[in-house]
């Protein structure tokens, strides 16, 4: 069977887990962008266009789980920090812009889990569209697009971009990329 | 759900854990507080060698040298997260135990790996990373193929530079030739066994690019007469 969704273990301190969907053709992108904007869902959604790898948003929630524990985020929600932490950028409405979802129909949702508390069940069925297996998220891929965000056009070589993009995610608030 | 850390190893500036971190196989070096420092003090070196260090680290990858992955950087715990490579071997102890673990190829190993060594070091500055600590010990092999077995035997290994605390970015020609002398004074201390090590990994270093190599080699020969520390005269 296809693995449905990613899942991994956050930061232990955290006592969070990630849980992460791909969704296509959804028709309510304007409704779900509206209840994560004013706050009724707790969760992130993020273009899988720019997402080489499941671990990519990982490094960037379990980033924002440990900035939340320290009372050190720069977003006002972990679900923005996510996003924020996905972008090399300092400037917080581009990255939100950037990594977040506009009118496109495709998009990872994500949430932060606990053992006590889960709002993927409640959220998921309200998504208008067509659920996909995790695994499917390199059809979605666009490797320029994210070659560009992340400006690897320079690299001597294509092999292990994962490594690059994650080390300049987390190195992005003391270097300039 | 307690965090099981498992002491690796303990250096003078730090303690490294190992242990499995949003999934994979990680390694967490933690600058511990030093009692003698003034407290202010302590935690702005401290911060700053965790910055040096990550900031060679993502360098290293766009120049094409082979570094551990970073996956948190986090100064309120003093730890860099970064991928721990479970297969490995230092390049002091491969070379310490060349003659059981390449039987009958070591020459060729050597050759190999030397002529290895002296290309990244060349790239790292090349692309103006002064390492700083350049020693056998802060180089690693690891498998270029996971399910590989004989991977040492074989000689299928690619070479990863670990420990970039007290690297930096200089474009001068002292930097790199001091950067070349502290090398060759590691090796002749660990490995006097194979003296022409250093003469090796220096070829290569030369062979590798041409641009400003008599400058940095006659630098270097320079500080060799001199030793590690400039004169302070005048």
């Amino acid at each position: 069977m296809q693995p449905e969704l990613y899942t991994c273990s956050l930061d232990p301190d955290t006592r969070t887990s990630l849980k992460m969907y791909l969704f296509e053709n959804v028709q309510n992108v304007s409704e779900i962008r509206n209840n994560i904007m004013k706050g009724i869902w707790n969760c992130a959604v993020i273009k899988p266009s720019l997402i080489l790898d499941p671990f990519q948003v990982a490094v960037a929630a379990n980033k924002a789980v440990v900035s939340g524990k320290y009372n050190s985020m720069v977003t006002r929600t972990v679900f923005a920090e996510i996003l924020y932490n996905l972008s090399l950028t300092k400037n917080i409405s581009q990255s939100l812009s950037k990594f977040g979802i506009e009118t496109d129909q495709d998009l990872l949702i994500c949430f932060v889990v606990t053992a006590e508390k889960d709002d993927s069940k409640e959220i998921l069925p309200q998504i208008e569209g067509k659920q996909r297996p995790i695994n499917e998220l390199g059809k979605f891929t666009n490797l320029k697009e994210i070659k560009s965000v992340y400006k690897l056009n320079n690299l001597k070589s294509d092999e292990n971009l994962l490594d690059v993009i994650v080390s300049r995610m987390v190195t992005k608030n003391f270097v300039s990329h | 759900m307690v965090e099981e850390l498992k002491l690796y190893k303990q250096g003078a500036e730090a303690k490294l854990y190992i242990c499995n971190y949003i999934g994979k196989p990680t390694l967490i070096k933690e600058r511990f507080k030093k009692n003698y420092r003034h407290p202010d003090l302590d935690l702005s070196i401290t911060k700053d060698r965790i910055k040096n260090e990550a900031r060679s680290i993502v360098r290293c990858k766009a120049a094409g040298v082979l570094t551990p992955s970073l996956y948190l950087v986090d100064f309120d715990r003093r730890r860099i997260y970064m991928h721990h490579y479970e297969k490995n071997i230092t390049v002091k102890d491969f070379i310490i135990n060349i003659s059981n673990l390449c039987k009958g190829n070591e020459s060729y190993s050597l050759d190999l790996i030397t002529k290895i060594i002296g290309e990244t070091v060349r790239k790292l500055h090349e692309n103006n990373i002064i390492h700083g600590d350049l020693t056998t010990s802060n180089m690693l092999l690891v498998p270029k193929n996971e399910n590989e077995d004989n991977w040492m035997e074989k000689n299928d290994y690619e070479l990863v530079m670990i420990d970039f605390g007290l690297s930096y970015v200089d474009s001068s020609v002292e930097d790199k030739g001091v950067d070349l002398y502290v090398l060759e004074r590691a090796l002749i201390s660990t490995h006097n066994d194979y003296p022409e090590l250093f003469g090796k990994i220096l070829e290569a270093y030369k062979n590798y690019s041409k641009n400003n190599i008599k400058e940095i080699l006659s630098k270097f020969e320079d500080v060799r007469a001199r030793g590690r520390k400039r004169t302070m005269v005048g």
